[in-house]
């Protein structure tokens, strides 16, 4: 036999995806022969999403090196990130448990969607050649397609996944034109590879190489909610049922995000000075028109969907900063991501806690008026998820802002980060207006809120995070030097490798 | 054989399957002449008169029916290369193709609970 037997190290590295494969399968079978996901089975979800952490700190110390033939691999980098998305979907799953039994979507095939997502997104993750991102894309999107249309009989849920399905269809048409372009500049798609040939032959300033980077930036801009890849945003993220918002806003960005920076870093940082004005333009628009269609927003969940517009351009300052000498952009977008990720889970945990039927979903502002009073724990979380998304120390939202415009600043894009710094400032007022409703306006009668034990372990969590990720020392818990550490050395491997 | 010659041929059929198509379709319509009737204009049923219009509903068992025909054949087209290297793949490649059927077995044991394999 000339092929390898099983090789137990690529086992284990193929652990967290398995399990979720696993899963994945196992919950389909029980959707099919079960007629509610009771808290039975509910309870194997949370465990098999504990189970993928164990194998992620077990694969920590593991040494890393290219598996499948130069498809994948598992280093830190991809850890970091494969951990983080399985965070956001047991956040997901926990947000959801009242949520699906109060709008009728209690079935195993939530929870089956929900891990081939995220295996999508560990692919995703762990990419290292351009068909595996390809892949990693339309599992983790064809997945989210379902979810994005799990509450079948609404009509706002299944315009906004027919919008998503058709929209990110073309996006990823542009993406695979781009791939395709690298493919018959370079001769390959592997990222080394790549990088090899646009060493060896001098493509830094191929027309056709650079065409490809615009492609690829357009299909990934997409993903990421870039201006004027975005319109789909909105209606999608106020159509979704909300714990499923929640896990595309956090999970969705934070995967894409991975390969963004993971290609960037590998294969186009030679090309730098020719993509970084496009970036920065990017960037700018992006922040810009998130932050001011957010201001007219009456709907909370259009609004935090405009508002993951904004917050994906502060991340792009980050790509813009990308530099070969040193990792503190990088490593601020991964702070950043993380942080965006706990804010952004605690606000929509609240946000699935008083939404309703029908057309507005009782999401608008008298309806949530004076929650703060009523309920104070419910409105301090709140209240902090919007100080940090906002950028306000001491959150952690100060300290990922920071992070990353200091990374910029010192890659020389001053104007840059003070167009980020404008904006920030912009964005109190539709954040701070959301507080006030909660704590200075009031209702007849108190607002229904349906805050059951999962949304109130994922809000204690989120707050934590968010109180933690900017002051707290490392100790026992982790905190933010403990984090950064984490985004150093997952970074020493990914930018050793290519460059 | 230079790259640019060993595509040619597929730049030649492109080319003229736009411009044979274009070529006669375009030069009917400019030279010919026009004098439409009702007959000419009427969608062509093999020599019967259409009854009705075709805007009618369709139930939707028949995409269903497309799309599970889709996915299965597009797994037997997955099978088609490991069948042929079957021997030079070895004891592994058969458990790899295993492993595939199994996944896509327990989607045929999915959808056939559901009932999407009814046709009434």
């Amino acid at each position: 036999m000339t092929f390898p037997v099983v090789d137990t190290n690529v086992l284990l590295q193929l652990a967290p995806m398995l399990v979720l494969l696993l899963a994945g399968l196992v919950f389909m079978m029980a959707g099919a022969f079960t007629r509610r996901a009771g808290a039975f089975q509910r309870s194997f979800v949370i465990v098999f999403h504990i189970v993928v952490l164990v194998y992620v700190i077990k694969l920590w110390s593991v040494e890393a090196s290219p598996i499948l033939n130069g498809m994948l691999i598992v280093d830190r980098f991809s850890l970091f990130f494969t951990a983080l998305v399985t965070l956001c979907a047991l956040g997901t799953v926990l947000t959801s448990a009242h949520y699906l039994d109060r709008f009728g979507m209690n079935r195993g095939e939530f929870f089956s969607m929900l891990f081939f997502s995220t295996m999508g997104m560990v692919v995703l993750v762990s990419a290292l050649d351009l068909i595996s991102v390809f892949l990693g894309i339309e599992l983790m999107s064809l997945a989210i397609y379902i979810l994005v249309a799990f509450r079948r009989r609404d009509f706002l849920s299944n315009e906004a996944a027919l919008k998503y399905f058709l929209i990110g269809a073309f996006a990823i048409g542009f993406f695979l034109y781009g791939v395709s372009l690298i493919y018959g500049v370079t001769g390959s798609t592997n990222f080394g590879d790549i990088a090899a040939a646009v060493a060896e032959k001098g493509l830094a300033r191929n027309p056709l190489f650079l065409l490809a980077i615009a492609l690829i930036l357009a299909g990934l801009g997409f993903k990421v909610s870039s201006v004027p890849f975005h319109m789909w945003t909105p209606d999608v993220y106020q159509g979704a049922p909300t714990p499923i918002t929640s896990f595309m806003a956090t999970a969705v960005k934070a995967a894409s995000f991975a390969a963004f920076v993971r290609l960037f870093y590998m294969c186009f940082m030679t090309s730098k000075d020719q993509w970084v004005a496009i970036i920065w333009v990017l960037a700018v628009v992006t922040m810009t028109v998130g932050n001011v269609v957010a201001l007219v927003q009456r709907n909370i969940k259009r609004m935090m969907a405009y508002s993951s517009i904004a917050h994906a351009g502060y991340i792009l300052i980050g790509i813009a900063a990308l530099s070969v000498d040193n990792n503190n952009a990088a490593s601020g977008i991964m702070f950043y991501v993380v942080v965006y990720a706990f804010m952004t889970l605690g606000a929509f945990a609240l946000i699935s806690a008083i939404e309703k039927k029908g057309i507005t979903r009782g999401l608008e502002e008298p309806d949530y008026s004076g929650l703060g009073l009523e309920r104070p724990f419910l409105g301090f979380c709140m209240a902090a998820f919007m100080f940090s998304l906002a950028g306000i120390p001491p959150t952690a939202g100060f300290f990922a802002k920071y992070y990353v415009f200091s990374a910029a600043v010192n890659e020389g894009l001053v104007g840059l980060v003070i167009i980020a710094v404008l904006n920030s400032a912009l964005s109190l007022y539709y954040y701070l207006r959301v507080v006030v409703a909660m704590y200075m306006q009031r209702r007849d009668v108190p607002v229904p809120v349906d805050a059951d034990l999962g949304i109130r372990i994922v809000l204690l969590i989120s707050l934590l995070a968010v109180l933690w990720l900017g002051f707290g020392p490392s100790g026992v818990v982790p905190g933010v030097e403990d984090v950064l550490e984490w985004t150093r050395t997952s970074l020493a491997k990914v930018n050793g490798l290519g460059m | 054989m230079p790259l640019g010659l060993k595509y040619s041929s597929l730049v030649i059929l492109f080319v003229l399957s736009v411009a044979i198509p274009l070529a006669l379709v375009g030069i009917a319509s400019l030279a010919g002449p026009k004098r439409p009737t009702t007959g000419k204009h009427t969608p062509f049923e093999s020599g019967i008169h259409p009854v009705g219009d075709a805007r009618r509903r369709f139930s939707v068992k028949f995409f269903l029916v497309a799309l599970l025909f889709l996915i299965f054949d597009v797994e037997v087209i997955f099978v088609f290369p490991w069948a042929v290297l079957f021997r030079h793949l070895g004891l592994f490649g058969f458990i790899e193709m295993t492993v595939f059927l199994v996944i896509l077995l327990l989607g045929l044991f999915y959808v056939w609970r559901k009932g999407a394999l009814e046709w009434e």
